[in-house]
């Protein structure tokens, strides 16, 4: 088991946040994290890459406990998952070749090996030409495959999407969500959120309904 | 690689924020110089108050008609008093000779007569040269039988004193408000700079960077200003001793000499405070803005 969450509660004060949730995640599994605006997806995904920890219950990511995590601990969790945004999170005054190295060259890697892997990345996204751009120049497609190229850069056994189709014309969501399947197929854990019905009608990925904070299996 | 990444950022953090990081420069400049101006100051303060120490005297004037025995009781009694560091017996012929040396003439010659007494010129341990103890000490000499007189530049010994102690704390309040002053520029420019990059802090926070891996490009940008505000400081402190010296060599026979040290203290000072203040000031601000944004 990747995840596992029990009890799972995050509560805002203001009605709004996740219940009462369990659930398991396993390794290399694609799931569908589906539920209207607001119903708790992008909390629940906060929660796993640790941004807020649990009110009540508890979550298990691999070897860290949300109950015992330290500050430190979960910038080691970090490093080793891969977060894509709906508002891609680019630094968009640097290119897109130190965008998608930042998680190598904060974790202290050397130059050679940088370049080597970025350069495998950018060319896995259809993106190794502009890798002198600067972020903030290219369109909403191609910032998505810097996300998700940034994402994976770091071998990492889980990635979390939320809502990466969410801001892209029809065409740049399909090409994110194949690069997602890909990646899949290459052994990592996938989360997407997303209410883009139209672009997964045709997976047999497992799906999560979301509802008013609550999680049910469809 | 990580090096290279936060010292580019660190020169786009200064160029993005050029004005404000333009006016801690010079503000830290001019804050530096008047504090290291003051310390100086304040330096050469204590070595001249040192000197007047050092050569302050009080002169006991005796009895003319005082015999050999009686002088030599007023010097047991002296050295009995416990302030007193050193005694100087100066002779009737002592006197005159000390009065020709000083105004040139022969007293003998003006007067036919030596009419300049017989004295001791005392002085004091230098922590006891305080006009209230100067003043007691005095008080004690005055009352000895044989002694016709006691002087002293008591008005000197008190106008510096009050001079000195009222530098002394001005001196300390400046140089503190003005440190305070720097630490709080600095802090400023940073928390623009952290504010302005709140989206990009928190990236960085979300794809699992340490601290100081975020902290880092502030701190070198405090540095920077801090270690510029300092060569600004040296180049207004070395055009200031210029301009004193030009201006009053023609009045009095001194001048002030720049030391290349003081260009180590001004850019050393100003490195440490940019290092302190900035390093406070990306801690403090850097998750409180990157909590409002994402």
């Amino acid at each position: 088991m990747m995840i596992e969450c029990k009890k799972l509660t995050v509560n805002f004060g203001n009605g709004e946040g996740i219940r009462n949730i369990n659930a398991s995640f396993n390794e290399g599994e694609f799931t569908l994290l589906l539920g209207p605006t607001g119903c708790g997806k992008s909390t629940l995904m906060r929660v796993i890459y640790m941004d807020i920890l649990p009110t009540k219950g508890h979550i298990n990511i691999r070897k860290w406990d949300s109950r015992k995590i330290s500050k430190r601990q979960i910038l080691h969790l970090r490093r080793e998952i891969g977060i894509i945004f709906q508002d891609f999170r680019l630094i968009e005054n640097l290119s897109v070749f130190e965008n998608v190295a930042l998680p190598l060259i904060m974790t202290g890697h050397s130059r050679r090996i940088i370049k080597d892997r970025v350069e495998v990345i950018l060319d896995e996204v259809g993106l190794l030409e502009t890798w002198h751009q600067k972020a903030g120049s290219l369109s909403g497609g191609e910032k998505q495959r810097v996300a998700i190229a940034r994402a994976i850069v770091k071998n990492p056994f889980l990635v979390l999407a939320d809502e990466p189709t969410g801001n892209l014309d029809p065409e740049a969501a399909n090409t994110v969500f194949e690069l997602l399947r890909k990646i899949n197929s290459l052994g990592t854990a996938v989360i997407m959120a997303t209410h883009n019905y139209g672009l997964i009608e045709d997976t047999d990925y497992r799906r999560i309904y979301m509802e008013n904070g609550s999680l049910m299996d469809l | 690689m990580r090096l290279s990444f936060i010292t580019k950022q660190t020169f786009i953090n200064l160029w993005t924020a050029r004005i404000p990081a333009l006016i801690a420069v010079f503000t830290i400049g001019i804050s530096l110089s008047i504090v290291i101006g003051m310390s100086l100051l304040g330096y050469k303060a204590i070595n001249s108050f040192d000197l007047f120490q050092d050569k302050f005297e009080i002169e006991v004037f005796l009895h003319p008609d005082l015999s050999r025995e009686e002088i030599l009781k007023v010097q047991n009694e002296l050295a009995s008093i416990n302030q007193i560091k050193m005694i100087n017996y100066v002779s009737k012929e002592e006197a005159a000779r000390i009065f020709k040396q000083e105004f040139g003439e022969d007293i003998y010659e003006i007067l036919d007569e030596n009419p300049l007494p017989a004295s001791f010129h005392i002085k004091l341990y230098k922590q006891m040269t305080h006009p209230g103890i100067v003043e007691n000490v005095a008080h004690r000499i005055e009352i000895l039988p044989g002694v016709d007189d006691v002087k002293y530049h008591k008005e000197i010994l008190i106008l510096i004193e009050k001079y000195f102690r009222l530098f002394s704390l001005v001196g300390t309040g400046v140089i503190f408000a003005l440190l305070i002053a720097m630490n709080i520029l600095i802090k400023n420019t940073i928390k623009l700079s952290v504010y302005a990059r709140r989206k990009q802090i928190a990236i960085l926070q979300q794809l699992g960077a340490g601290g100081l891996f975020i902290r880092l490009p502030y701190i070198f940008e405090g540095i920077i200003e801090g270690a510029l505000g300092g060569v600004f400081a040296g180049f207004l402190l070395h055009t200031a001793f210029r301009a004193v010296n030009f201006s009053v060599q023609y009045i009095f026979d001194i001048s002030l000499e720049f030391s290349p040290i003081i260009w180590t203290v001004a850019i050393s000072a100003g490195t440490v405070m940019g290092l302190l203040s900035s390093n406070r000031a990306a801690k403090s601000f850097m998750y409180l803005f990157a909590r409002d944004d994402y």
